[in-house]
């Protein structure tokens, strides 16, 4: 069973008098377990896609479903469940809580759904040192750089150790060394928890982690590719190098 | 999320408020500040008037002709304070055709029983002259009989007056220490020396203690009934009379039997309204009380309206605040947050600065109180007003913060984190 699905989804911006298709009619089925990495041009609607993956957007039109259930039945506290519960979104633009320390901002999810503050510490240290920032504990996003800021989405978005893995350009603003962390790291959650990974990307060496790529254009999936078989092998021998 | 997580949240966003939120908090600090310092000012004046109505003397009662007096003597009294008027001023004229209270009725109400004595008493504000300064002082007939059952005070020097004396006089605290003060180099010299009162020459045979209170002895000057008469040329109506009540018979109870004698004798039926007026201290203090009970009422009105401003600034810093933390909203709710979680957390910032403008108002209303102290104006902060101020603070705040927070937490996740 599709773990999450859309259907027909279509999204229009009213600007004014115009309005923008964003999405015209996407239907998508990400089966339980998958790596799929999304590609294409910029202002194609990956990012607006990856939204309706992780709940946090309602379509114009279509719907949208999780493990089979649709989101137009659920309330906002439904829907806030499931992203809490369910997903682990990567921002493009990272959105950390401006006021919070880098700490408390991993911690949020956690704190949302009122773990033992223990143990919420705990994880809090795991994913810092993960992406090697627990010398950054108690910094603002402010005083962080770019790709520290990224590295801290990414890891809040793990901490919670989420089914689905959302993230969109998770490595657009880290060095290739560090780029290369974070996906092995995704990588080995993929395959040794049994996780479901969604990534937009603009980079081939970051596709290639997947094993299938949507292509979009202009709000629409022009190429479905699944990469199975030899040339994912490849791959994965050349990662263990 | 937890209350307490939610607590330490807000708190953190709290500190970074911009410095503009921090002033429109100004409008709580001032309207609570008010609100504390109004009020503290009705209720000082009413612990000072309690206080100068306490030298009535509980076993005496009051009779004047005239239906208003009572209430325009509270009037004076309150405007003047303390240092006011003595009461033979105002309760010497009237309106011409009142009836009068005469000497005869006097003794008429002498024979009730429960009367111990009755001071038949005649005031008049004359000139007084001692040695080169001269002054204008009630001076009051008194009947050297009952003259010391009336008083509540001690003699502080000297001697009361004698049925025998003429020209004798006996002068409160003031006259001696105040009005007169610098004359003498102390009170022993006025003390049995000579003072003018409309040109005619008195003796001072006593001085009377302190008793404070506007309704007190210290601005007067006491004279046998007779020569009071003799002087003023009235020998038949009296300026009022001071009942003292025997003791174990009901103030209250003569009150209204004194009433009602006096009013047959002036031809009144019962139901018919009173032309003279019968106060006792409970009379007095409860008149006093309706007057600053209004003017605590008023005062607290106006006070409640810069309150309800402040609360308007608030509202406003609050759906500011809300504001400039959409994109903050839009991550917690993207990262799973409820509904309540997010009203939660804008509501207990903003009763948290709510509670910070109510404590600053309350330090402000201190300092006011200080302030109005140098200028001798009474106030009295309690517990309850800070208390009150701090309880209305918060809940201004928690008004202001609750349609944000409503609003806050039906966005989107996306549109709240595009917001810029
Ligand atoms: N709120 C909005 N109002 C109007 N147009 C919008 C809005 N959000 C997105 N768009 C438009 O929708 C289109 C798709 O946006 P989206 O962010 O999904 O692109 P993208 O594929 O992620 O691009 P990039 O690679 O640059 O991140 C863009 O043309 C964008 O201008
Ligand atoms: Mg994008």
């Amino acid at each position: 069973m599709a773990i999450i699905e859309l259907r027909d989804v279509v999204k229009e911006y009213k600007t004014g008098k115009t309005v923008f298709s964003a999405l015209r009619g996407i239907n998508l089925r990400i089966d339980k377990g998958e790596f799929v990495s999304i590609m294409g041009p910029s202002g194609s609607g990956k990012s607006t896609m990856l939204h309706f993956l992780g709940f946090l957007d309602k379509p114009t039109s279509g719907e949208v479903l999780i493990e089979g259930e649709a989101m137009s039945k659920m309330d906002r506290d439904g829907l806030a469940f499931i992203r809490n519960k369910k997903i682990g979104y990567v921002f493009q633009s990272f959105n950390l809580a401006p006021t919070l320390s880098v700490a408390k901002n991993v911690e949020l999810p956690l704190i949302i759904r009122e773990m033992d503050k223990a143990e919420r510490e705990k994880k809090v240290r795991d994913m810092l040192s993960l992406v090697h920032l627990l010398p950054k504990w108690d910094n603002v996003p402010s005083q962080l750089s770019g790709g520290e800021k990224q590295r801290v989405a990414i890891a809040r978005a793990l901490s919670t150790d989420p089914d689905i893995i959302l993230a969109d350009e998770p490595t657009g603003n880290l060095d290739s060394a560090s780029g290369k962390d974070v996906m092995d790291f995704i990588y080995n959650l993929w395959k040794g928890h049994g996780k479901t990974v969604v990534i937009v990307t603009h980079e081939p060496v970051v596709a290639a982690y997947a094993r299938r790529t949507v292509h979009i254009r202009d709000g629409q999936i022009e190429k479905d590719v699944s990469q199975a078989g030899r040339k994912a092998e490849l791959h994965e021998l050349k990662l263990k190098k | 999320m937890k209350l307490a997580d939610s607590a330490e949240i807000a708190l953190t966003n709290i500190m970074h408020q911009k410095l503009r939120s921090w002033l429109t908090i100004l409008g709580i600090v001032v309207g609570v500040a008010s609100i504390i310092t109004l009020i503290s000012i009705s209720m000082g004046m009413q612990e000072n008037v309690t206080k100068q109505t306490s030298v009535l003397g509980a076993n005496q009662i009051t009779i004047t002709a005239g239906s208003q007096r009572a209430s325009r003597m509270m009037g004076m009294g309150l405007a003047g304070g303390g240092g006011g008027p003595p009461p033979g001023a105002v309760f010497e004229e009237d309106d011409s055709e009142t009836a009068a209270v005469t000497f005869k009725e006097a003794d008429e109400l002498r024979s009730l029983s429960g009367v111990s004595v009755i001071d038949a008493r005649l005031s008049e504000r004359k000139d007084i002259v001692y040695k080169t300064k001269n002054t204008t002082l009630s001076v009051i007939g008194t009947d050297p009989d009952a003259f010391p059952e009336t008083l509540s005070v001690e003699l502080e020097n000297g001697r009361l007056l004698g049925v025998s004396d003429k020209y004798s006089a006996v002068i409160g605290y003031n006259v001696a220490h105040a009005v007169f003060d610098g004359e003498d180099d102390d009170e022993v010299d006025l003390l049995n020396n000579q003072i003018e009162i409309d040109g005619v020459a008195f003796k001072v045979v006593g001085i009377l203690n302190e008793s404070g209170g506007m309704a007190g002895s210290d601005n007067n000057i006491y004279v046998p009934i007779e020569t009071a008469q003799d002087l003023f040329d009235e020998d038949e109506d009296v300026s009022e009379l001071i009942v003292v009540v025997k003791d174990g018979y009901n103030v209250d109870t003569i009150a209204s039997d004194l009433e009602t004698e006096l009013k047959s004798l002036h031809d009144l039926s019962d139901d018919e309204d009173a032309d003279f007026s019968v106060v006792t201290a409970t009379s007095m203090q409860s008149a006093v009380s309706s007057i600053t009970d209004t003017l605590t009422l008023f005062l607290g009105g106006i006070a409640s309206i810069s309150l309800i401003v402040g609360g308007i600034g608030v509202l406003n810093t609050m759906f500011m605040s809300v504001l400039e933390q959409t994109k903050t909203i839009g991550v917690f709710k993207a990262l799973g947050a409820k509904d309540s979680d997010i009203i939660r957390l804008f509501l207990i910032e903003a009763a948290t600065l709510g509670f910070i403008g109510g404590l600053a108002g309350v330090g402000l209303s201190f300092f006011g109180s200080i302030v109005l102290s140098m200028f001798s104006l009474p106030s009295a902060i309690t517990v309850e007003l800070v208390a009150m101020g701090l309880f209305f603070s918060v809940i201004v705040g928690i008004v202001a913060g609750i349609v944000p927070a409503r609003n806050a937490a039906q966005i989107s996740p996306i549109e709240a984190l595009r917001y810029e």
